[in-house]
């Protein structure tokens, strides 16, 4: 199902998910950058698609990002609102983008979203990845294909 | 209005509860108690404990019992089932919205919820 794949209509919708997501959960302005994007100690999570394609959504942020994620939503940063707000972001952007990108009227189904620790070998082909400015702190967003996990 | 009605909110995600509260909160404090729980699982066994809620708000991808399973459960259940039910989920698109609507969901809201689009759901409650 991946060679069905638009890479560039993915790309924009990859970009308005993260963007409409950090706008409306949590107030962040979100700007696509080209500049390279280093992270130290980024934490990445990933909430993979099964149905209409197979496909994984990744979110990396560095822990400054997360920290203010989390005292934006809860009032106060701790190890688990920090944790937990970046996979319920995560989740809502999957949802975001799949709208964004097939529209109305599919069937979908996600697994649920979680931390993924070591860059293992089970990453696949990039679809599309894009680097944001998030009011001064990295993030970056990738799909990928799971073509061969399922 | 007093703030009597007691609503069940069902997430797994801390940070999603928290948020769908915050909002009910805002948008119709009729609501002035609530009831947390991270799966259907958990939720039905409140429900088993004979606590009456006037709305139930739950999210559909979730461990153990996902929200359509404990949808089915509520609403086959001669005791729960004229409790409305509003979905609260990042899929909420076309023939997705029809399917829980069959279900006998009253609304589906697609996150990220608002006040206001809570406010659009709940005025759907008789």
């Amino acid at each position: 199902m991946m060679e069905n794949m638009d890479s560039e209509k993915a790309h924009t919708a990859l970009v308005s998910a993260i963007q409409t997501a950090m706008a409306d959960m949590v107030f962040i302005d979100t700007e696509k950058t080209d500049r390279p994007i280093t992270l130290e100690a980024e934490n990445r999570a990933a909430i993979d698609i099964l149905k209409p394609i197979s496909l994984r959504l990744e979110v990396s942020a560095g822990p400054r990002l997360r920290g203010r994620i989390a005292d934006i939503l809860y009032g106060e940063d701790s190890e688990w609102n920090r944790d937990d707000a970046f996979l319920e972001l995560l989740n809502v952007s999957a949802g975001i983008f799949l709208s964004e990108y097939y529209g109305a009227g599919m069937e979908v189904r996600l697994e649920l979203p979680r931390y993924l620790f070591m860059r293992d070998d089970e990453e696949g082909a990039a679809v599309a990845e894009a680097g944001f400015d998030a009011e001064g702190e990295p993030l970056v967003a990738a799909l990928r294909s799971i073509r061969y996990l399922y | 209005m007093a703030n009597t009605k007691q609503v069940l909110i069902i997430d797994d995600s801390s940070t999603s509860r928290m948020i769908i509260q915050r909002c009910v909160e805002m948008s119709a404090p009729e609501f002035g108690s609530f009831a947390l729980a991270e799966n259907g699982m958990e939720a039905l066994a409140m429900l088993r404990e004979g606590v009456r809620y006037d709305l139930i708000l739950t999210d559909i991808n979730m461990p153990k019992m996902d929200g359509q399973t404990f949808i089915k459960l509520v609403k086959n259940n001669a005791e729960t089932r004229s409790i409305p039910v509003i979905v609260i989920s990042s899929i909420a698109d076309g023939a997705f919205v029809e399917d829980l609507k069959r279900l006998g969901v009253t609304a589906v809201i697609k996150k990220p919820v608002s006040p206001a689009k809570i406010l659009e759901a709940f005025g759907g409650l008789s």
